[in-house]
């Protein structure tokens, strides 16, 4: 199911999955939470900073990155 | 150096070669029954070679890839074109590798065939890279949907807005 768009926790699970699959998407999702110091996203600001933390990854991560940004980005003007 | 052993050292070289490329290799006879299978291809399904030449790859294809397997290897056998199919093999964990599946005909200098040579490649990465593009792929669209609704939402307000102003303006000159 498509979580609600300010969901940001939400959001950003459901791509990765999506994208990497169950566990590869949980994996990072957790170790990019980590490198942030954040146990979830909570706000628009806070999932910008996930985003970026992505896109410093590479490959898949860095393309997931780009569209986490944008979502933000559009959800909060 | 012997005939005898140049053959035997021949053989040799092969064995290894076939137990230690990272590749299912097998030979089937004309009428498709399975004649060889390296032990490397048998241990992957937790067999050895006679129990899985006995049983064939039927016990450890998955169930939804069989017919296609079936019906390509059927049109091979019949033609005697190249056989080439993807499936997933059942490995000793219990879980499924997509493999890419490729046998060529052997034969005769009268042209009968005499013998399959076939391999199994497992390609479950590449699957995976596929299906991951394909998934990015659709939250590219779905992303590019929602950013345009989301110009569009904000057109209409600002047209909105305009409009009110306006509005206001008139107002204030009467």
């Amino acid at each position: 199911m498509k979580p609600h768009p300010t969901d940001w926790h939400a959001v950003a699970t459901t791509k990765l999955v999506n994208v990497l699959g169950e566990n590869a998407g949980r994996r990072l999702m957790s170790e990019v939470l980590s490198s942030i110091g954040l146990e979830s996203l909570q706000s628009a600001a806070e999932l910008r900073s996930f985003a970026e933390a992505l896109h410093h990854r590479g490959g898949f991560a860095t393309a997931l990155g780009g569209l986490l940004s944008l979502h933000a980005t559009i959800h909060t003007v | 150096m012997s005939i005898a052993e140049q053959l035997r050292e021949s053989e040799e070289r092969y064995r290894f070669l076939a137990e230690n490329i990272p590749v299912q290799i097998w030979t089937s006879l004309p009428d498709g029954q399975l004649d060889y299978v390296t032990e490397q291809t048998a241990n992957s399904f937790g067999l050895r070679a006679e129990e899985l030449l006995r049983q064939g790859w039927q016990n450890v294809l998955h169930p939804e890839d069989l017919p296609l397997a079936i019906q390509r290897w059927t049109h091979a056998l019949a033609t005697g074109e190249t056989y080439e199919v993807e499936f997933r093999l059942r490995h000793t964990d219990g879980t499924y590798a997509w493999h890419l599946a490729r046998a060529v005909p052997q034969r005769d200098t009268n042209g009968t065939i005499v013998r399959w040579f076939g391999t199994n490649t497992n390609i479950e990465e590449q699957r995976e890279a596929q299906r991951r593009v394909r998934a990015l792929l659709a939250e590219v669209v779905e992303q590019a949907r929602s950013s345009e609704q989301a110009v569009l939402d904000l057109r209409r307000e600002k047209l909105e807005l305009e409009r009110l102003v306006a509005s206001l303006e008139a107002r204030l000159r009467t």
